[in-house]
């Protein structure tokens, strides 16, 4: 059975999941071997797709529920945590 | 959906025509169903099931106009007083002023159309269940390989958009890349469609993400198909087993319908896409009757058989022999 994390996650950037915030995503989703899935309002995306976490159109404020399955869930679910909480690298 | 949405959308197909109730245009209908309720103008409405149209026909209509004037308000009032979300007439019939004046004055939008009840129920049910279908999305690409929807899935970076831009360039239409909406359409059916954002658009590592649509045309596109074949494009894994003759039918569940699917092992040299046609053109025997694995399958039982009827000693051919077996023999 796979391991499972899951977090919730608040978009705290003033430019929210942009197209090169959520490149930046998925680029470092995909660096691991666990599946990442993304939900808002009931709709749920692959998280190492561009196209589906550019479609969750996610604004400053949206809260995001983060699901990791797989072996490295859990450093999966950290790397995600600190590149949210750090703005993805912007200033504000 | 409100009555408006629905208006708004048939006005034109259907010849919806609004008579009274412009004021309840907000209501709710909140099932497919259509109810053709002519006991509720007797009183009888126990049946009369809240947040679904009503259908008024000839016989409905005639019936009101056979009441007494002093009447026929009271019968309207039958059915009015469920608060259905409208109440459609048929066949343009002369609507008594008794009916349009309770729906006036219980906001229930009354409307007309030319249809007969038969055709506008038809109608209307496929257009609500159409719009009320449950939505999902699934994480895969959708395609239409001569006719058949392909949904392609499988991990991500395995190259499922690459193999549907290679099926685009040699003709064939992409729905959706990555994000496929899926709508459960009653019987049976499961449609998928791009999601309006991101319609027809791909991303391709390395290149970026490009515009199919653009780049190749409207022709090399589909607003939406019917999912009727799942490719699960997959790693090769040696210590698998894969399907080797295609005889045993596989299933993939999608909004708990049950549609035949494929795994397809992806290594160097395999062309995916080569692959993916030739399911395509397999599925669309499969559908007319012809199953390549099953009639392989029968031939050689048959061959076999044989073989060992002439190791007894029995020479004769069986009369059951598929056409084939015996013209093989004889060359």
């Amino acid at each position: 059975m796979d391991e499972i994390a899951t977090t919730r996650l608040t978009i705290i950037n003033d430019l929210g999941l942009h197209a090169r915030a959520a490149t930046l995503l998925v680029q470092t989703a995909s660096r691991f071997e666990s599946d990442l899935y993304i939900s808002k309002d009931g709709r749920q995306i692959n998280g190492k797709s561009i196209m589906g976490v550019l479609l969750l159109t996610a604004g400053k404020g949206t809260e995001l529920e983060m699901e990791a399955i797989g072996p490295d869930c859990n450093q999966l679910i950290a790397a995600i945590e600190e590149l949210v909480k750090n703005k993805f690298g912007e200033d504000k | 959906m409100e009555v408006s949405t629905l208006l708004r959308a048939l006005r034109v197909e259907l010849g919806l025509e609004l008579i009274a109730g412009k004021s309840g245009l907000d209501r709710r209908i909140t099932g497919p169903g259509i109810q053709k309720s002519g006991l509720a103008l007797t009183g009888f409405n126990h049946m009369v099931k809240p947040g679904l149209i009503q259908v008024l026909g000839k016989t409905e209509i005639d019936y009101l106009w056979s009441l007494e004037p002093k009447n026929r308000y009271e019968a309207s009032n039958h059915l009015i007083s469920c608060s259905p979300p409208g109440i459609i007439v048929t066949r343009s019939l002369d609507i008594p002023e008794q009916l349009i004046r309770s729906a006036t004055d219980s906001r229930v939008p009354l409307m007309s159309t030319g249809l007969r009840s038969a055709l506008l129920i038809e109608s209307l049910h496929k257009f609500l269940a159409n719009r009320m279908a449950q939505v999902r999305s699934i994480h895969g690409v959708l395609v239409d390989v001569f006719g058949v929807g392909i949904l392609l899935i499988g991990k991500s970076g395995i190259g499922k958009s690459e193999c549907a831009l290679e099926l685009v360039m040699r003709g064939h239409r992409l729905v959706a890349d990555d994000v496929v909406d899926v709508n459960f359409v009653p019987p049976s059916s499961i449609i998928g469609a791009g999601n309006e954002l991101i319609r027809h658009n791909m991303e391709i590592r390395g290149l970026g993400i490009i515009n199919i649509k653009d780049l190749f045309g409207v022709a090399a596109i589909r607003e939406s198909k019917k999912i009727q074949l799942v490719i699960n494009v997959e790693d090769w894994d040696n210590s698998k087993v894969y399907d080797r003759l295609g005889i045993v039918t596989q299933t993939h569940s999608i909004l708990g319908v049950s549609i035949p699917r494929i795994d397809i092992p992806v290594r160097p040299g395999r062309s995916l896409t080569s692959i993916i046609e030739v399911a395509a053109r397999n599925q669309i025997l499969k559908v007319m009757g012809h199953h390549s694995a099953l009639e392989f399958q029968h031939k050689i039982d048959a061959s076999v058989e044989h073989s060992v009827q002439v190791v007894r000693g029995i020479s004769e051919l069986p009369h059951s022999l598929p056409a084939g077996i015996i013209d093989d023999d004889a060359e």
